[in-house]
This record gives C-alpha cells, structure tokens and sequence, in this order.
C-alpha cells in the first residue's frame, strides 16, 4: 500500500532533485552493490534527480567523475568496495576537484571510517539501510549548502 | 522505516535475493581459499566484503535475524583481517558453518519464513574467535542497543563554563584581528545510529565556514568512538552567525546549537556578547527547553532537558506511527517492524505479507545477461527492419513491374493481331503478282518490334530478382544470428555449478575421513540456462557417489600403491552441438561381480544371464540397486544413480560409466547445448531421409564401388593417404536399398580422433532442422537423436553422430573379439 508520501505531488512543491532553474541535479552513484545501486537510483530518480551514472569500483567511480566534470553536482560513495575503497576515491576526487560533493554511504558499525571520510572531505553520509526519506534529506541538505 | 518491502519492490526484493546468493558463493570459495592458503590477503578482503554487502542488503529488506547474524559474521572477519586472530580449521569449520546458517535464513525468507532455529552455540563459536577487546565491544554495541547508549564519562566537564585565560589568548591569536571568534555549543542526537560520528560531522561542516581553532573535548577524544552530548567548537569566521549556525544543523545529528560571539577587551579577557546569541533549532517543535536563556553557555540541565524533551516527543511519534499501522494492515507489518522486534504478531504480520507477496512473484527467475549480448540482439532487430524495408520497396517494384508487363503484353498482342489480320492481305497481295522480298521487307518493317517487344521488361525484371534474392539471403543471414544471439541470452558458464563442488568435496572427504583434492576443467563452459538448473542434482549425486564407493580410504590407497590422495576431476567440454560433463575418480573402479551378485540378489537379472561389462555398469542406473554393504548417510540408500539417469535423460541427456577394476570410474553425461535447433545436413537413405548435425560433418565424397577396400573383413576408404572405415546406413537401419550403382556418397563424420563414412543414397543440402524429442517406445532407439519436421512436412530423423560411432565401435570390438577366439 502506498501512502500519499509517496506519491509527492509535483503541484504542490517542486521535485527535490531539480534545482531553482528547472535543471536536475546530476549524481553519480558509486556502489559495489548492485542492489543498493538501484535502491538509491530508485529513490533519487523519484524525485527528479538524474543519474549521471553508475559505477561498481571506487576507480571506475573516480574515473567517471573526471569524465562527468563539471556536469555532475553530486556522488554517493559505498566506503567497503574492491579495487579501490570509498575513502581513496573520495580522497582522489576531493583532489581533482576540491568543490565535490561527495556523499558517503556507510554500513552500521563503521564509525571509524565514517569520520576519516569527514576529515577528508565528505559532506555527509547515509546509513545503510538506507531510508528514502533521510537520502533524500541529506542529499538535498548537500546540495543546498 | 523504510518502504521497500511494499508490493511495489518486489523488484528490488528479487535484486536482494540474487546478489546474496552471488555473495554468499562468493564467501563460501573464498574461505576455501583460505583454508588452503590463510596467507591470501585478497582472498580475506573479498570475504570481508562480501559479508559487508550481505548485511547492508539484508538491513534494507529489514531481515534482522540476517542483518545480526552476519554482523557477527563480519566481527569475526575484520579480526582476521586485521591480523588479530589467525586462519585454522575450527576458524574455517565455524565460518563455513556460518554460511550455511545463513543459506538457510536466505532460504526461508525466500519462501517468506522467518529462520527459527536456535543459533546460539554457533553464535558462541564466532564470538569466542573474537580477541578479548572485540567481546568486550561487542558486548557494549549489545547494551547500546538496549540502553540509552554509552555516554562518556567526562561529559560534566563539557559543562565546565570557560576556557583558561592561557587558551582564550592562543584562540585570540589564532583567530587574527578581523574574525569573529564564535563558540558554537552542538548538542547531538542520542537516538542517531551513528551518534559517535556526529561530532566529527559538525566538524567537517563547520571546518568550511572558517577555522575551527579549538574543540571541547579535545578533537582526538571527539576521533574516538565515544558519544559526546554536547561538544563546543570555537571557530574563527567573517561568516554571519546565521551562516554558521545552518552549517551545524544537521537533521538527525545535531539537535540544537548555541552560538556565542567571544568577544575580547584589550586587556585580552574574553566576554560573551549575550546580543549575539540567536538559538536555532533544528526541530522546532521541540523548541522549548532550549537554551534561551543562556547567552554565555549552555546549561547541563537546559541540554538535558531538550534531549529528554526530543526523545519523548520521537517516543511519543513512534507510538503515534506504530498505532496508525495497526490501523492499516497491509502497510503495518513492514514498517512496524523494527520496534517490533521479536514481536510474534508482528512476525506473523510479516510472513504473511510475504507470502502474499511470494505468492505474485513467483514463476520467473532472474537471468544476468552482458549487456553486450543485448546490444547484438537489439542491432540484429534493427537490421530486419531494414531488410524488411528493402522487401517492401522490392515487393511495390514488382507490382510496377506486373503493370509494365500487363502493357507491353497489350500492345504486343495489338500488333500481333494485326499481323494476323494483315497476312491474308500480303497473301492476297503475292498472289497478286507482288515480290515477296518486298512484302517481307514491309512486314519486317512494320512488326519489326515484336522481337523487342519484351526487352526492357527482362533487364528490369533481372535486377529486381537480383536484389531480391541477395535480400532474402541478408535476411537468412539475420535470423541466423538473431537465433543464435537468443540462444546465447540462456546461456550461462556452468561455472555457476560447478563453484559449489569444492565445498562440497571438502565436507564430504572429512565426514568419510578420506583425502580428495578436485580438479575443475572448462568451467567456462556455457549451457542452456535451463539445463544447468536441472543439472546440479544429478552431478551432485554423481560426485557423491564417486566419493562414497569410488575413492578407497587412505590405507586401502597406499596399500593399492596409488598416492593417500585421491582425485576428483570434473570437466565440461563441448562437442558439437552436445556437452560433455565429465565425473571421473581415480578410486578402485566398479566391481562387476559385485554387482552381478547384487543385481541378482535382488532379483534384477535372472542368474544364469550372461552380463558384459557394459551391461554390468548399466546395471548401477537400476532403481533399487546399491553395491554398498551398508547405508551411509551420503550415498547408498538405494536412490541415486536411477535418479540421476532419470533426470538427465529428461534434459534429453544421456549417462554412460566406464570404469577399470583398480582404476577408476568415469560417468560421462552428455546433454545436448539447447534444446531447439540445430543446423544439420539433409541425407537419403533408400525413402528415408536424415539429418546429420552439421557440427560432426567433417566432409563428405562421392566415390566408385572400386574404391571401398576391405580390411579384416571391414569396408574402408582411403582419404588422402588416411583410412577411414565405412558404415552402411541402409544396413544398420535395415532399409532396402540397391546396393548396386555407379558412385556412393560417403560423409565422413565424427570428431578428429574418432571419425567414419557414412554411406548414403545422396545427399540433399544444409537446412535448420528444429529438433523435436522422441517419445515413447522411440525414446532408446540407439544411434538417433530426435526427430525433426521438414520444410514440405515430411518427417526425417536426426542422427546421433556420437553414438552411432559408439555403436559401430562396439560392434567392430565384439565382433574382433570373437574373430581372435576363432583364431585361438
């Protein structure tokens, strides 16, 4: 059953994922997961947002931001992820453009890792399970800053 | 809460339910890797991982009783990884049994049931790996969840009103003339998950207003994992207050902020300016109990209350929320969930919804496909449009042509007519005494373009016959690969069964106390995806049976002068249009008066019956039948062989068993790649017509009768300097027909090490040949594959290239045999 939250209704306020001109963010999801890949393109997609991407590695993740740039506003970033760690790409990305917008997506229990993503240079994070409502919340509270 | 276990998610609950039954594959290979080699860094990564994903998705779906388990799983893991505890066989032995509980709690929430088995002696074995501190945390992480949560001991100092006047005058010079120096006083949500790294959090965002010059507690304290209530930070800014204070509201992490401007007086002496001091909320409604009153710093009293304030309104909002589920059914059970924990109504909500949704899910599973391969297709489908186009354009040609046609045909019956009718005319006229050169030259002269009459019409005629064939052949050529790039869609690398068999081998050697090491050959091997679902029972059998009363124990080993251990060797291969899965062990081989005594025993053959070896091993598939003495509880219940022979001829497959006394035993199941078409060469034999497949067709002769030699009694043929024996096909289908004529047709099929030519009438070209099974009495016809319908309707059979050389082999060894009996 779903309620009416989750059916906004675009008449009564504007979909999160556009921007004050009219133009949807862009975000590039960085996941090893596939299944949280597509659970965060669900939420965000709902909501206007337009998926610029989704990459399984921290270095195709990496990779692909430099190829999106400047046309990407925001990255979510899994931290446990093979070849390259959420935390590294974040320290590369942070690196070629010190103005990203990075999220990270954190299992629970990973405290440590979360705060050494902060230090680094992540603006936010979201805890996994993940909840449409607090993603969007936090991804929303990014942008707007 | 979260809303993906709503009807609407069903997709996504099918995603979960694939990739943790690819995660779990991947942990369980992974720790046999490490069971062989604990060194492997990868190897440990790859199953801290995997564990990782396994619980974060379990969290999503809201599987609990998962999502706790692998986190134990995952506390362990991180030991090792961390160098903490080192790989042993207990460490694997309990691993592996972790796994396999959390196969079965995948299993049931599969079938939308919970896991009810009691886990507590395996959660001990996992939670005595874990080094002292990690219990000791684990226990903490135990109360936080229960409790309020740890709350550092040194939280009455954060209430210690100011700094000394030794640090007012460090942040004082730090800060430099032109900022603002501001204390920012962050009080942080107790019930946030993640509530230790909150502090860390304002940090970072407070960090990009300005400089963060000082935080109480000290910033390391903040790094570790201790929850701080309230943290003060002292920044130096040109931002306005308002700026600042948005910048450390952050939902869910802080709950209120208290900024005050230090102001200094020359004389260096701090004073907090009390105009300054604007309280921003980040839950209005919580709003009273803040700080308002205290410009300076916050009270330990005000913040406590504006925390007990929040969590009883949250508490009171959950009870709210919780109560409206209840109101509404079909939504509570998902959401309601998490404070329901343990709940037995709520549970059985659960199920229910569950199996309701199981019930519309099921049928379908899911494939994987590479993208590329739909890429292909889809290019395939855009080329038969076109073609389809250009068969249009071909097809409104024609009909312009037919137009043409009907005109020219008109006019050149006009002028035919009028030749008729001018004939008796010229006649007339010779008669008449006119010169006959004169009256052909004036008919030449006038009908002259009867000849030409047609000429335009064949050229454009040509073309268009021209292009409509090459058309046709682009188009035979599309749906060739249009077929053949379905087909590759259900394919899938038989990998995906063969990864369960180490596992498998190893628990199995270890209960029958036997040494086994497993050779994989041709993994990559790719099957209809359909035929590998069915496939796993039967290999699985099969390898049990191999362990069980193939591979002797390590004495009887040594003893027999092989090595201790004994290997199994699992290999898939294609040839032609089957594959060939191979289950072959080097154990002591079938003993076939052990099974003739067996099998007359139990009354399967009547004793005075004459038993080749052949029909011996056959006699293994017989339901009912087992040569082991007594019943172990991995083979030997009398089931097993039957079944696999069962199911593998349901897949249209076929088992055979060779075996040596002392050597070994080898089954070889041969299946057929798809179960649709396959391209064949069309032969004829008498009135009958067969259907090679063109895969085993290696080339094919005409030749002289003078040419068939004979050897041993055997007709054969020689092909460039090699001899290749010849099979009548009229003679081992017995079907009449003059053996007497000019030339034979001779195919020579097989593989390259086994080959033989095939006699036949003729041969009558290439076609696709969609196979149909046999049924019934038809279903054991030696040397025939199925049967297939042709393009007028009529019925040809389809040959079994590999048994007819099995079947023409036998009879040469039989009758070879015989032959050196004679001699003797």
């Amino acid at each position: 059953m779903k309620t009416k939250d989750d059916f906004p209704s675009l008449n009564e306020r504007p979909a999160e994922g556009v921007g004050p001109d009219g133009v949807p963010f862009r975000v590039l999801i960085v996941d090893d997961s596939m299944f949280i890949g597509k659970q965060i393109s669900q939420i965000l997609s709902s909501e206007g947002f337009e998926i610029a991407g989704i990459c399984a590695d921290g270095a195709a993740g990496m990779e692909r931001y430099k190829e999106l740039f400047p046309n990407v506003d925001i990255v979510t970033m899994d931290i446990t992820m093979p070849k390259m760690d959420g935390i590294t790409a974040l320290r590369k990305i942070i690196e070629f453009d010190k103005n990203a917008k990075v999220v990270m997506i954190s299992a629970l229990g990973k405290q440590d890792l979360v705060k050494q993503a902060l230090v680094t240079g992540a603006k936010s994070y979201i805890v996994k399970p993940l909840d449409r409502k607090k993603v969007l919340e936090r991804i929303v509270a990014v942008l707007n800053k | 809460m979260s809303d993906y276990l709503d009807s609407g998610n069903e997709e996504l609950l099918k995603d979960f339910f694939s990739e943790a039954q690819s995660q779990v594959e991947l942990l369980e290979q992974n720790i046999l890797v490490l069971e062989n080699d604990p060194a492997n860094r990868d190897a440990v990564d790859e199953i801290f991982r995997a564990a990782h994903t396994l619980k974060g998705g379990a969290a999503t779906v809201e599987m609990h009783e998962l999502t706790e388990f692998t986190h134990l799983v995952e506390d362990v893991l991180d030991e090792i990884r961390s160098d903490k505890i080192s790989v042993s066989e207990p460490l694997v032995d309990v691993l592996l049994r972790a796994i396999d509980v959390v196969k079965a709690m995948l299993d049931e929430r599969s079938v939308g049931r919970l896991y009810k088995k009691d886990i507590t002696a395996l959660k001990n074995d996992l939670a005595s790996f874990l080094g002292e501190k990690a219990r000791v945390e684990a226990g903490k992480k135990a109360s936080a969840r229960t409790e309020s949560g740890p709350v550092a001991r040194e939280q009455s100092e954060t209430s210690d009103s100011g700094l000394s006047e030794y640090e007012l005058l460090e942040i004082r010079e730090a800060a430099g003339r032109n900022r603002h120096v501001f204390r920012v006083a962050v009080a942080f949500d107790p019930d946030n998950v993640m509530k230790t790294v909150g502090a860390i959090h304002v940090f970072a965002a407070l960090r990009d207003t300005g400089t963060v010059l000082k935080t109480r507690p000290d910033f390391e304290k903040l790094y570790e994992d201790t929850f701080w209530p309230v943290v003060e930070y002292y920044i130096a800014t040109d931002r306005a207050v308002e700026y600042v204070s948005r910048r450390a509201i952050i939902s869910e992490v802080s709950l209120s902020v208290d900024i005050s401007e230090i102001s200094f007086d020359d004389s260096g002496h701090a004073a907090s300016s009390p105009s300054s001091a604007p309280v921003q909320e980040s839950k209005p409604k919580t709003g009273k109990p803040a700080p308002e009153s205290s410009p300076g710093r916050v009270s330990e009293a005000e913040i406590a209350a504006a925390m007990a304030a929040a969590s009883r309104e949250k508490e009171a909002k959950t009870r709210e929320q919780a109560a409206v589920h209840k109101a509404a059914p079909a939504r509570a059970p998902a959401q309601a969930a998490p404070e329901a924990a343990g709940n037995p109504e709520a549970d059985a909500g659960e199920d229910k919804a569950v199996e309701s949704r199981r019930s519309t899910q099921s049928g379908g599973s899911i494939l994987r496909v590479d993208s590329r391969r739909i890429d292909n297709l889809l290019n395939l489908v855009s080329e038969t449009v076109i073609t389809k186009a250009t068969f249009n354009q071909i097809s409104t040609q024609f009909a312009e042509l037919q137009s043409t046609f009907g005109n020219v045909q008109i006019e050149f019956r006009d002028s035919l007519k009028d030749l008729f009718d001018d004939l008796p005319d010229y006649l007339e006229a010779i008669r008449n005494g006119r010169a006959v050169k004169d009256v052909k030259k004036e008919i030449l002269e006038k009908y002259g373009t009867l000849y030409t009459a047609f000429d335009e019409f064949e050229t454009v005629f040509k073309g268009n016959a021209a292009k409509f064939r090459s058309t046709a052949q682009n188009l035979g050529r599309i749906t060739g690969e249009l077929q053949e790039g379905v087909m590759r869609i259900r394919m899938v690398p038989i990998s995906q069964i063969f990864s369960r068999f180490p596992r498998l081998i190893r628990d199995l050697s270890r209960n029958l106390t036997k040494k086994v090491s497993l050779v994989i050959e041709g993994e990559e091997t790719e099957l209809d995806k359909s035929v590998i679902e069915d496939l796993l029972d039967p290999l699985m059998h099969s390898v049990r049976n191999a362990l069980d009363h193939g591979i002797e124990s390590p004495e009887e080993r040594l003893a027999a002068g092989k090595p201790e251990e004994g290997t199994v060797l699992l290999k898939a291969s294609n040839e032609g249009n089957m594959i060939i899965i191979e289950i072959g062990d080097d154990g002591k081989g079938i003993d076939v008066d052990a099974v003739k005594k067996k099998a007359i025993e139990r009354s399967l053959i009547h004793p005075n019956k004459a038993l080749t070896e052949l029909e011996a091993f056959n006699l293994i598939f017989e339901p009912g039948f087992s040569t082991a003495d007594k019943v172990t509880n991995i083979s030997g219940r009398g089931v097993g062989l039957d079944v696999v022979k069962r199911q593998i001829e349901k897949l249209n497959g076929s088992v055979t068993v060779s075996s040596q006394r002392g050597k070994g035993t080898r089954f070889i199941i041969k299946l057929p790649l798809t179960l649709a078409i396959i391209q064949g060469l069309l032969v004829r034999v008498g009135r009958e017509i067969y259907s090679l497949p063109i895969t085993s067709v290696i080339e094919s002769h005409r030749i002289k009768p003078n040419e068939i030699k004979l050897i041993d009694g055997y007709e054969v043929f020689n092909v460039r300097n090699d001899v290749v024996s010849l099979l009548r096909l009229n003679r081992l289908f017995r079907i009449q027909t003059e053996d007497q004529r000019d030339y034979h047709f001779v195919v020579i099929v097989g593989t390259n090490e086994k080959r033989v030519g095939l006699i036949v009438d003729s041969l009558i070209g290439e076609e696709d040949v969609v196979i149909k099974p046999l049924r019934d009495q038809f279903t054991n016809s030696p040397g025939i594959a199925g049967a297939s319908i042709l393009g007028d309707g009529s019925v040809c059979l389809i040959i079994d290239v590999s048994q007819l050389l099995e079947l023409g082999l036998k009879r040469e060894i039989e009758e070879r045999t015989k032959l050196e009996m004679t001699i003797r």
